[in-house]
């Protein structure tokens, strides 16, 4: 059964690259959102195993933001930032992880299987 | 702030400045003059053995003694208090000289010192004086060949009616302050008789309420004259100095606050730039991930393995890229990037894209410090993050070694494989396009590279200095 991947990234070209990356392997399905506030909505709706943040998401709410919107409804699934500004403060969320942009599409897929992995 | 508003502080602190000297020169000043006069009136006589303050307070005090009693006599007339006067004069005719004038300010009378009391004590002069309600000056005198020393002036009516004996020592002081010209007359007309006289007061009068008292007669006297207002006047020089301490002191406020005003924008600007460049930056980062999800776009439509691994090499050069435009970023010069930092930043960098992500590279500077301008180093970075990238990706567990010398014109970088044992052909078959691109940067750079087969791989790269 594939896993489930939340993409919220505001650029849709990276957000489509990393969905392309990802469903590449065979393991994942991808589910882009542009903002926070729809990434939020659509948690309400459905389960992930793996969320991918981006953290400079234009208007509205920021990845920070809308991740710890998502721990405050209890959610915990893994969630890993994606940004060309260096790693905000991340020490106040459990099971959260950073990458920096640009980064090849193998090191995506490594990153989340790593971390879907160690997800109970 | 800007300019304008400076200038305005500044000119609004000359301006304080000039009032504060001014202000504080005309205080200075009028507290010298004050302390001059003052210096003369508690100077003592040598041949008096008082100070003109004390005699003066004694004079005064007698005058008004001899105001009073004129009142309480109840006599109208000058000719009857003149009587009255001499008739109490002559009736103590101890200790006292009188020297008394008419209306006209003649001289007509004055009291010889026929008794001498010097042992006559402050108790028992005011006992003396309460008993027999005397209104005499309080001075007992001494003179030799003269029928007065001390003159004091009463008084009564219009007319000056008489001068009790004290004032010739004071000619010193008063023909500084402009004294009555009849009063310097009289000195002067009398001079010689003064010129041998030894005089000495003994007066119970000096007392803390007649200090007092003389003090306010003091101010009284230097306040009126011509002369003390044009002692006590500012000289120009204090305004001359007042205007030059405040020019400088407004310009140092000038120049200290456009200083500052100009540092603070420099620092405003500076600011303003590094935020723009570390923007820039960060969308240069953003725009590379771009153009890896375009290519990903376009290897999803490939269906040709070798032409998607071209894809995959293109997306690992623009990685190779960022990294460089990373490792530039961090740099402190863009002009002078040291080449050591520079090299183990990128090893560090390329390490994490390694299998295991450990760095397993030791570098080895052997030469002094070098630094390469930033066109040089991005092509250097280049270069050495096709070999180590090569390295990481296909030998990890290989220990490596990479060291930087000067060896004449040129500087060697030397990277060794260590237990390595592999041939040019191999090295570069999982690597074709990075052999293109190290012979076209080392035709760039006027350098050329080679490799030794031996029981280690070593790979050699000479750049001209």
């Amino acid at each position: 059964m594939k896993k489930h991947i939340l993409i919220v990234e505001d650029e849709l070209l990276i957000a489509k690259g990393h969905c392309l990356s990802l469903e590449e392997s065979g393991d994942y399905e991808c589910f882009c959102v542009s903002s926070g506030e729809d990434a939020l909505e659509l948690l309400n709706a459905a389960q992930f195993d793996c969320i991918l943040m981006d953290i400079n998401l234009g208007d509205g709410m920021n990845g920070v933001e809308t991740t710890s919107k998502i721990r405050q409804f209890g959610n915990i699934t893994p969630i890993i930032f994606i940004s060309a500004y260096p790693s905000p403060d991340l020490n106040n969320f459990v099971n959260v992880f950073f990458l920096e942009k640009p980064l090849m599409p193998g090191m995506l897929v490594k990153q989340v299987a790593k971390s879907i992995l160690n997800f109970p | 702030v800007n300019t304008k508003k400076i200038t305005i502080f500044s000119i609004l602190i000359f301006f304080i400045a000039l009032m504060l000297t001014v202000f504080v020169q005309n205080y200075t000043h009028s507290r010298k003059t004050h302390d001059h006069i003052k210096s003369i009136l508690t100077r003592e006589d040598e041949n008096l053995k008082l100070s003109y303050y004390q005699i003066l307070s004694s004079l005064v005090l007698a005058q008004e003694r001899m105001v009073k009693r004129w009142i309480k006599s109840g006599r109208q007339t000058h000719a009857d208090w003149l009587m009255d006067a001499i008739s109490y004069v002559t009736d103590i005719k101890s200790y006292h000289a009188i020297y008394i004038t008419d209306k006209d300010k003649q001289f007509i009378w004055s009291y010889p010192v026929d008794h001498f009391n010097p042992t006559f004590s402050s108790n028992q002069f005011d006992d003396h004086l309460k008993n027999r309600e005397s209104w005499i000056s309080p001075l007992t005198v001494t003179v030799d060949d003269a029928h007065f020393s001390v003159v004091s002036p009463i008084w009564i009516d219009d007319n000056l009616s008489g001068y009790v004996v004290g004032l010739l020592s004071l000619k010193s002081i008063f023909k500084q302050i402009q004294i009555d010209d009849f009063l310097i007359e009289v000195i002067e007309n009398h001079k010689t008789a003064f010129s041998n006289h030894q005089l000495s007061i003994n007066t119970p009068f000096i007392s803390e309420e007649i200090l007092f008292q003389n003090q306010r007669l003091q101010y009284k006297i230097f306040l009126e004259p011509a002369l003390y207002k044009e002692l006590m006047a500012t000289p120009r020089s204090s305004y001359l100095i007042g205007l030059s301490i405040s020019l400088i002191v407004a310009l140092l406020v000038y120049i200290a606050s456009i200083s500052k005003f100009q540092s603070t924008l420099d620092r405003q600007k500076l600011l303003e730039k590094r935020a723009l460049l570390y923007e820039l930056h960060h969308r240069v980062k953003n725009n590379l991930q771009t153009i890896i999800s375009l290519v990903e776009i376009y290897i999803q439509g490939e269906t040709e393995k070798l032409q998607v691994e071209k894809y995959r090499t293109l997306q690992k050069k623009i990685i190779s890229m960022a990294l460089v435009h990373k490792l530039l970023y961090k740099t402190p010069s863009l002009e002078q990037v040291d080449v050591e930092e520079f090299i183990k930043l990128l090893i560090a960098e390329i390490s994490k894209y390694s299998q295991d992500g450990e760095n397993n590279v030791e570098v080895a500077l052997l030469c002094e410090k070098i630094y390469f301008p930033m066109d040089k180093i991005i092509y250097l970075g280049l270069i050495l993050n096709e070999v180590i990238s090569n390295l990481f990706q296909n030998y990890p567990q290989c220990p490596k070694k990479l060291s930087i010398e000067h060896r004449d014109k040129f500087f060697k970088i030397v990277i060794k494989a260590i237990g390595l044992k592999t041939t040019n052909t191999v090295f570069w078959s999982n690597f074709k396009e990075g052999k293109t691109i190290l012979d076209v940067i080392m035709r760039q750079l006027k350098g050329n590279y080679q490799f030794h087969e031996n029981h280690d791989f070593i790979f050699e790269i000479e750049l001209p200095v």
